[in-house]
């Protein structure tokens, strides 16, 4: 019984300083910018795609308007992350942190308390 | 007697005088006295744009384009961002100088999705040529930053910015509107929008650490 409470002493020590750890070197602010360009007149065929060889029959396009997409036009992706089960930013990783260690202090103490009950019924 | 009485009025009187005389001249030129000023300055962030989560400032527009056949002699296409306000800014206001390191990665290849055939800009390489903007940045602002960052593997970090420990306090603007996409000449271009987005990350650590 002691040595896993060493154990869980020990792995609860180890899991709050990696979480602790790692906002400082993880990335503190993240934002995302959009990039687009827009062609027109015919859309090229896969079987004729040898620039330079004028086999493009490009028909003119009368569309002036910027290649700019609007917010509809740019579909936001999903944030893909290396770690998809990390906390991605400086914020998830202090609240990951705080309601793990509420979670391991909660283990602790009630390990503590079914130790004490344990030992209070073997004395009656 | 009398003359030991007379010598300490004497003296006495002397002294007096002498005293006012010193306590007058004070009055008339007084000593210079002391003021403090004080000013203390508590640590702000490090951040995007202020903290922004959506970056117009830095969209990259590569115009409107005639899908058109390569002239001959071309390598593959290139084309110039025209949004020539494009920039980045890292705002370093920690007030330590630890240093940081600004980071984009293209979050995807550029991407039709209204086309019917060719969906993708397949093989489209987007290039970012970043430089100190120093008149929007911070006087003295001397982070540095890259240029030929070149996008070419999706969702893979690549350093725009930097600064060491010591440098980049304060704003350091990246204009990155000499930036360029080269498509390469295969690659079958549909009518229509592609676009993508970069995911821009500071991060506390300078580059070389």
């Amino acid at each position: 019984m002691k040595y896993w409470r060493v154990i869980v002493i020990g792995i609860s020590a180890l899991l709050l300083w990696g979480w602790l750890l790692t906002p400082i070197a993880s990335a503190v602010s993240t934002a995302d910018s959009p990039a687009a360009i827009q062609f027109e007149g015919k859309t090229e065929s896969s079987s004729n795609q040898h620039g330079g060889d004028n086999q493009f029959h490009v028909t003119e396009a009368s569309k002036a308007s910027s290649s700019m997409p609007t917010k509809s036009d740019v579909k936001q992706p999903e944030r893909q992350a290396t770690w998809g089960w990390l906390p991605q930013t400086n914020e998830q990783w202090w609240l990951s942190a705080f309601i793990g260690g509420i979670g391991l202090l909660m283990i602790l103490i009630s390990c503590q308390l079914i130790t004490y009950l344990k030992k209070r019924s073997l004395l009656r | 007697m009398k003359k030991i009485l007379l010598g300490l009025l004497c003296a006495t009187t002397l002294f007096t005088t002498a005293g006012l005389t010193a306590s007058a001249a004070d009055t008339d030129n007084p000593k210079p006295q002391i003021s403090k000023g004080k000013i203390e300055f508590l640590q702000g962030g490090l951040t995007i744009d202020n903290g922004a989560t959506d970056l117009t400032a830095a969209s990259l527009d590569f115009g409107s384009n005639k899908i058109e056949a390569a002239k001959a002699g071309d390598k593959d296409y290139r084309y110039a961002n025209i949004n020539k306000d494009a920039a980045i800014t890292v705002s370093d206001l920690r007030g330590s100088g630890a240093g940081w390191k600004l980071s984009v990665k293209q979050n995807d290849v550029f991407k039709n999705d209204k086309a019917t055939v060719n969906k993708e800009l397949t093989g489209a390489i987007l290039t970012l040529n970043g430089v100190l903007d120093t008149d929007a940045s911070t006087t003295g602002a001397d982070a540095n930053v890259n240029k030929n960052v070149s996008l070419g593997e999706v969702n893979s970090d690549h350093v725009l910015m930097d600064a060491a420990v010591g440098k980049g306090n304060g704003n350091n603007v990246a204009n990155i509107s000499g930036s360029q996409l080269t498509v390469p000449l295969k690659t079958a271009r549909a009518e229509g929008i592609y676009s993508t987005t970069l995911t821009w990350s500071v991060e506390a650590t300078p580059a070389n650490s």
